[in-house]
């Protein structure tokens, strides 16, 4: 090997190293805060090297409501992603085999979808659900989350439906299937995985919600990410408890994202870029 | 084998296959439509009444009085120019970012799977606790990014002063969203063939030559992608403010999409809210619409 190789390795890792660094620190700093003991929190010059304590997160959970906002954080999301696999899947595979003119328009409007600010659709909403008593309830949360999901739903699954070749369901009817039959037996199981992955998905960016939650929900459905502002609002933040909350409403979508990350930048596009 | 589209006619009958797709598709279309087209009705129609709800007595309809209070409104011309500046800013430091680094990290394979997982980590988090995480880290005076710019006496009060709260928040953006693009143009990179830079190269173009006329060129497509979701994420930006600054100091980190939340939600007019939000939903599908055209002309399979 030649200086000159040997020199843009060098570099080739001191880049990468410092960018990793970079953008992995701050994380790696929120989950150390997390496990200090509260003198150490905000010690300066900060503490490098300290006795991991549980402390944090006894008093996150010790605190009574935790539970309840992540309880409703994962029953929202999850009433929000079944309900989304339910009607965008059948629409995904309907749009994927349909010879339509007007199916173009209507994909790009329902791409459309993923650009709307949140507020023009929540301030609606919310005058709505004011008047149909559907204010903080889970339901109504849900509602609002299946929406947001139906369009990243049909988005990614439509290209995938566009690759199982119709010959194949064909095959299946000229055996005697029913349409329903041949869905269920041949096409269902193909599309498993990328139905799952799409799930996981759309699980995570309801989970990460935090401006409809706001204003959609006051106690009885609020979520984790609205919750865990209800400890910055006293005087003396208590920090080290927001750091250990933030990790744990962090720590499930980081686990899924890695299961899913073969998706992710698709799904963060609304399906719209394919991998 | 598809059918001919040239012969698929709006007119022609739907065999019962085709009826069978079509109730398929219809929950989703109805859904779709309650959720999203009625809303925005609701809303195009509460733009057109005086509501507030401190004052009920009020309320009445007043047609595009809304709109023309939103012409003389000093705030609101201010915040779209914060929301520019935001996003001009944030998108352009992605983009150029990315690129180097794509540029950079595109040379190797061997291990990337593991470095990728690493990267994706930021743009993952819940917006709510990236804005939690950067206020800890921005304290002034125990914050851990004043403990290394007090080194090089750069240490400020980073969320307090009007002047520098708005590029705090782009920094916070950039830090977040970056990665999303590099994995997105390390994706593009995968895809150029490698004899396009072994032609290059036998033609003696140096690094650069071949990043502006291989690289460059055929990315540009993906490119256009990233800077369509970047600035319509960049219109949504929400929790990270909200949790930072709350549009503080003063105004200065107050964008549009901020703005018409506040007018809603803390000052309870919500006709005027109404209006606002309206004409950021045409704006922000007006830029959507021109982006995905230019993306689709590029070639970007959107």
């Amino acid at each position: 090997m030649n200086l000159g190789a040997s020199l843009s390795r060098t570099g080739y890792w001191a880049v990468l190293s410092g960018a990793i660094l970079l953008f992995l620190f701050p994380i790696y700093w929120i989950v150390a805060m997390s496990l200090k003991a509260p003198i150490d929190v905000f010690a300066m010059p900060p503490v490098w090297w300290f006795q991991p304590t549980l402390d944090s997160y006894r008093e996150l959970f010790g605190d009574a409501p935790t539970l309840r906002y992540l309880l409703n954080s994962t029953l929202i999301s999850s009433l929000a992603v079944v309900l989304a696999l339910l009607l965008g899947v059948p629409a995904a595979y309907a749009l994927s085999r349909l010879q339509r003119r007007w199916k173009d328009t209507l994909l790009f409007t329902i791409l459309c979808v993923r650009m709307i600010p949140p507020m023009s659709l929540g301030l609606p909403f919310f005058l709505v659900f004011l008047r149909l008593g559907l204010l903080d309830t889970h339901l109504g949360l849900a509602l609002v989350y299946l929406s947001l999901n139906l369009p990243l739903v049909i988005w990614m699954m439509k290209p995938f439906f566009d690759d199982v070749p119709i010959a194949l369901e064909e095959a299946a009817r000229i055996d005697g299937c029913t349409t329903a039959q041949a869905l269920r037996l041949v096409v269902a199981p193909l599309a498993a995985q990328a139905m799952a992955a799409v799930g996981i998905l759309c699980w995570v960016l309801s989970w990460n919600d935090f401006f409809f939650a706001l204003i959609l929900t006051r106690e009885a459905a609020k979520t984790a990410p609205v919750g865990i502002t209800y400890f910055i609002r006293f005087e003396d933040a208590r920090w080290a408890t927001i750091a250990a909350g933030a990790t744990v409403i962090a720590l499930p979508v980081v686990v899924f994202s890695i299961l899913v990350r073969r998706y992710l930048v698709s799904g963060l596009t609304g399906g719209a870029v394919k991998q | 084998m598809p059918p001919d589209p040239a012969r698929t006619d709006a007119s022609r009958r739907f065999s019962p296959l085709e009826r069978t797709y079509l109730w398929m598709l219809l929950p989703a279309v109805v859904v779709l439509a309650l959720t999203v087209v009625v809303p925005l009705g609701l809303l195009l129609r509460n733009s057109l009444y005086h509501w507030q709800f401190s004052k009920p007595w009020l309320t009445g309809f007043v047609g595009l009085e809304n709109y023309r209070e939103m012409l003389q409104d000093a705030r609101f011309g201010a915040s779209i120019w914060r929301a520019f500046v935001f996003i001009a800013s944030t998108v352009a430091a992605e983009v150029g970012l990315a690129l180097s680094l794509a540029e950079l990290l595109s040379v190797r394979v061997r291990g990337m799977s593991l470095v990728k997982s690493g990267f994706l980590l930021p743009m993952v988090l819940p917006p709510i606790v990236v804005g939690i995480m950067w206020r800890i880290m921005y304290h002034p005076t125990l914050g851990i990014v004043n403990y290394f710019l007090r080194f090089i006496g750069l240490d400020q009060a980073w969320l307090a002063e009007p002047g520098l709260a708005l590029f705090a928040l782009i920094a916070v953006d950039v830090w977040q969203w970056t990665p999303f693009l590099l994995l997105m143009f390390l994706a593009g990179y995968a895809a150029i063939p490698q004899e396009l830079y072994e032609a290059a190269h036998v033609d003696g173009a140096n690094r650069w030559h071949r990043f502006r006329d291989v690289t460059l060129p055929l990315l540009r497509a993906l490119i256009v992608v990233g800077v369509l979701f970047r600035t319509v994420d960049g219109m949504k930006i929400f929790p990270t403010i909200h949790i930072m600054t709350e549009g503080g100091p003063g105004e200065a980190t107050e964008v549009m999409n901020y703005y018409a939340y506040k007018i809603a939600f803390a000052y309870s007019n919500v006709g005027y809210s109404s209006a606002l939000s309206f004409v950021m939903f045409l704006i922000a599908i007006v830029v959507s619409v021109g982006l995905i055209r230019a993306a689709r002309r590029l070639g970007a399979a959107i």
